[in-house]
């Protein structure tokens, strides 16, 4: 089969003759695929994945903080992903703002966010945000229980709901009565809920117990919005039914489990059974080092759900693709789509599979051949400065021990930074 | 033979300038300020780092520079200072500094657990990172030993603020001389400033920079909101009062690496703000990016050592980035100047004064120019932040210069003074200053042969009251002040103990404010 790819996007298939002047590369034994989406990611996130000092901080934005430098990043892209959710922490209810990026290595990064991307945004459930593991000091901040959870996301919609209609009732005054009244003040974080209201930004939400899953589509549904995704959803099994009936997504492990008391009852074949009750399903990192071989992890829905190849592939392309809203820009190898495509050495399917070459937005970010002279033009240079230190040192030059560097890697509960 | 004069006055303190700058403070004391005229003359005189004059005089008056050029006549009076083959440039400028500004340092919390609510007293800003209140300048106080410190490296001045919160208030502009932080202080509120970093703060938000960006952006609104609130049923809020009164300032950003002087740049951009932002030494990485926020930048000159890699094991835990870093750190600044980026230069950073000049040298060796560098040191700094009277020797400006033994740039050369508001500093004696010439002293109706030997820092005197007897004398010479006291004869019983100025470098000039008692 011949593709071709632009320096933007993919061309429709053409065959048999490939037009002139194009780039051929050899697929013979290989396999192309669009590149893999993580839905739920907290790689490239400078100084912070939480700021979870207030039960609603819906202001603060990942996507202010994205971490161009971060070498996991890199790391992703020879694992063949090529856009990542960078989400905020779950450490309180109503958490920040996601950033929405393609692995653009190299980029600075504005450059690396996706600039038309729509708005998401991360609630969270479970212990983080009633801080159960903060220690005896942290027993103030509202909620405490999973009944105050509740409260805090009908208080915020209620807000953002008075907000919203103080903002119209100003909006809608005369031009002589606007002069002589006071504007309403702007808040940032009303203004992000009254997104969400408004279908203008998405939900995803860290959930593991049903019966808060329960609790809070029903709040949703009272306050009239959706809950675009429910991420980890370890008990999506139970509830994916209702999930469909909602209109939300589930994001979550292959086969991640048993690191704390509300996961108990996670099952391996919880992904392919809420695919079952037809909800659309991603599998996702939550983990930089997961996020390098996701693919490994979409195929455990073959092995444990039995579920179609190119259904279990969808659920690290398409789906979360299209729970990100951007299914028609990537997630799949269609005509007009980014050509965001992974050159794969046997089926991506199989542990023995090697992503060879990532391109993102049709510029090869990746290849396993570029990276082998990058690593010996690397290492030869480090060998050229390493002797002019040690000349340095010789002739009398000042030194410095050198030092490990310990790189923390963020996940949800993180709370450093 | 050249004389040396002293007129007789019985009551010190009877001559005293009608020109006496004035101030409000009572003095505790004998008035002993000076209205000379001080004339340096055949200096090579850097205006700035583009004019430079030879064989120029510069001339100075209570804390003024009142002349400077090739054709400039020395008034009748005036002190001389003969600097053949010496320089004159203006005294430096830290554009970021905490010098004599106490920085606060975290309390203590009552409890153990989180701080939800502001601990500041007053009606100011919700979140105690935002202190826009905060003034510098309310907090100078000289320090003489920094301050020492400081004029040594050639810094006379630095805008120095209160390195704490999101928003920090006002920096201040002050000499770094002795004396009261009346006499040093020279502007308040010169910029203000604003950081990601919470600070001394106990209160939990932000924990995060997305947290402290977001804080920030909400202070801009707020503060606009507040600005145009007319209702005295909201709130009454000093902090936003006190924001708004510095929007008009340059604005300055410290922020900690490069990626968050971008962030920094787009909440500015957001907010029509254009910030100066304190660099971190690593902008050669991504110099167009820094050239298109647009803003000034201060760096550091803070290079990395060597790291010890000669143990295999032990250069496995150095990364490729600070392998690079220490190779490529000290060409920053050429990359700026390369780049077109306005940049001043600071001592931030570094751990000690005495590192500044090494620093500046290596940033020479590795490209920085010398023009490019003074004006990073005087002018630039004085443009970016409004800085008024200095950074150039112009007729007008305050008389903050320094003499020095070479080019300043050159390897060997020494600061030698250093004059702040045409007060003197010395910093090293010229070596080899050799004072050797024979004077007659003349009091009232007498007059004795005085030779004096040595060198200005180690003088000798001889004299004589004719050609066969001599008498004993001390003599001292110490900034400028001439101690002489002698016996007419071996054993009498008074002594003459003379105390003046010395005029100009040969003592030819009369000498005023004596002493004598018999």
């Amino acid at each position: 089969m011949q593709m071709s790819i632009s320096r933007t996007e993919i061309k429709p298939w053409q065959r048999p003759s490939v037009p002139s002047g194009v780039k051929e590369i050899d697929g013979t034994g290989k396999h192309v695929t669009s590149g893999i989406i993580d839905e739920h990611s907290h790689i490239a996130i400078s100084k912070g994945v939480n700021e979870g000092t207030q039960s609603v901080t819906a202001e603060v934005s990942i996507g202010d903080v994205v971490n161009s430098e971060d070498i996991n990043i890199y790391r992703q892209l020879a694992g063949g992903v090529t856009a990542s959710q960078l989400l905020h922490g779950s450490a309180n209810p109503i958490g920040g703002q996601s950033g929405i990026i393609k692995l653009r290595w190299g980029r600075l990064p504005e450059e690396m966010k996706i600039a038309d991307a729509a708005g998401h945004i991360k609630f969270a459930l479970g212990e983080n945000v009633k801080q159960s593991n903060w220690g005896e000091y942290y027993t103030s901040r509202y909620p405490q229980t999973r009944m105050g959870v509740e409260q805090v996301f009908y208080d915020a919609f209620y807000r953002a709901k008075a907000y919203k209609a103080e903002w119209a009732t100003y909006n809608g005054l005369a031009k002589k009565e606007k002069a002589s009244a006071t504007a309403p003040r702007r808040d940032l974080e009303l203004e992000t809920l009254v997104e969400i209201l408004d279908s203008k930004r998405f939900v995803t939400c860290h959930s593991y117990v049903q019966q808060e899953i329960n609790m809070l589509m029903h709040v949703a549904d009272s306050m009239g919005f959706t809950l675009n995704t429910f991420t980890h959803i370890l008990e999506g099994y139970k509830v994916a039914d209702k999930m469909k009936e909602h209109g939300a997504n589930g994001s979550t492990f292959s086969d991640w489990w048993a690191y704390k008391f509300e996961v108990n009852d996670a099952i391996p074949y919880n992904a392919a059974l809420m695919h079952d009750a037809g909800v659309n399903v991603g599998i996702n990192s939550d983990d930089a080092e997961m996020g390098r071989r996701l693919n490994q992890e979409a195929a455990k829905g073959v092995k444990y759900g039995g579920m179609s190849q190119e259904e279990a592939w969808k659920m690290v392309t398409l789906n979360p693709a299209k729970m990100l809203k951007m299914d028609g820009q990537t997630g799949s190898l269609k005509a007009g789509k980014d050509a965001d495509v992974v050159v794969w050495s046997a089926n991506p399917l199989s542990i023995y599979a090697r992503a060879e070459q990532t391109y993102v937005d049709g510029i090869l970010y990746y290849s396993i051949e570029k990276d082998a002279a990058a690593q010996e033009a690397l290492n030869k240079d480090r060998n050229r400065i390493i002797q002019k230190m040690i000349a340095a040192k010789k002739g009398g030059a000042k030194t410095d021990k050198p030092s490990k560097k310990e790189h923390l890697l963020y996940h949800c509960d993180t709370m450093e930074n | 033979m050249k004389s040396i004069v002293f007129s007789l006055l019985m009551f010190a303190g009877l001559s005293i300038s009608l020109t006496q700058a004035q101030t409000t403070f009572p003095i505790n004391g004998v008035q002993d300020k000076d209205a000379a005229v001080y004339a340096f003359t055949h200096a090579t005189v850097h205006v700035d780092a583009q004019t430079i004059y030879e064989d120029a005089t510069l001339l100075v008056k209570e804390g003024r520079i009142i002349g400077v050029g090739t054709d400039v006549s020395v008034p009748k009076g005036a002190i001389v200072t003969d600097l053949k083959g010496k320089h004159i440039y203006p005294s430096l400028i830290d554009a970021f500094s905490t010098y004599g500004v106490e920085q606060p340092k975290k309390e203590g919390k009552d409890s153990p657990g989180p701080v939800y609510d502001s601990e500041k007293k007053g009606a100011y800003a919700w979140n105690d990172a935002l202190n826009p209140e905060a003034s510098a300048a309310e907090k100078f106080t000289p320090d003489a030993k920094k301050a020492e410190e400081l004029r040594k490296a050639g810094f006379g001045a630095t805008v120095s603020l209160i390195r704490d919160g999101i928003a920090r208030g006002t920096s201040a502009f002050v000499l770094t001389g002795d004396g009261s932080a009346n006499e040093n202080l020279l502007q308040p509120n010169v910029a203000a400033n604003y950081s990601f970093s919470k600070g001394t703060s106990n209160q939990n938000y932000p924990s995060s920079q997305m947290g402290a960006i977001a804080l920030l952006r909400q202070t801009y609104l707020d503060a606009g909101w507040y600005a145009n609130l007319n209702d005295n049923t909201k709130e009454m809020n000093l902090g936003l009062e006190a924001w708004n009164g510095i929007q008009q300032l340059p604005q300055v950003f410290d922020a900690p690496d490069l990626l968050s002087i971008f962030r920094a740049d787009k909440v500015g951009d957001e907010f029509g703000k254009q910030y100066v932002f304190l660099g971190n030494g690593t902008e050669y990485r991504r110099i167009d990016a820094v050239k298109k926020t647009g803003g000034s930048f201060i760096v550091p000159l803070k290079f990395p050592d060597a790291l010890d890699v000669e143990d295999p094991f032990d250069a496995q835990l150095a990364s490729y980035t600070e392998l690079l870093h220490w190779e490529l750190a000290p060409t920053n600044p050429k990359a700026l100047k390369d780049a077109g980026v306005p940049f001043a230069l600071t001592m931030e950073g570094l751990e000690k004064e005495a590192e500044f000049w090494p620093a500046l040298r290596k940033a020479m060796e590795n490209g920085l120019d010398s023009v490019t560098a003074l004006e990073a040191l005087t002018t630039v700094p004085a443009k970016m932040l409004g800085l008024k009277e200095v950074g150039t020797l112009h007729k007008g400006n305050l008389a903050n210069f320094l003499i020095t033994s070479e080019d300043l740039f050159n390897e060997k050369n020494t600061i030698l003074e250093h004059w702040l508001k045409g007060k003197q500093y010395k910093i090293s004696e010229a070596a080899g200053d050799s004072i050797n010439a024979y004077y007659s002293l003349k009091m009232g109706g007498k007059s004795w042969p005085f030779e004096l030997t040595g060198t200005s820092d180690k003088p000798s005197a001889k004299l004589a009251k004719n050609d066969t007897t001599k008498l004993d004398v001390s003599f001292n010479l110490k900034d400028e002040l001439v101690t002489i006291s002698f016996a007419e004869e071996k054993d009498a019983k008074g002594k003459y103990r003379l105390t003046g100025r010395k005029d100009g470098k040969n003592f030819k000039e009369k000498a005023k404010h004596l002493m004598a008692r018999g």
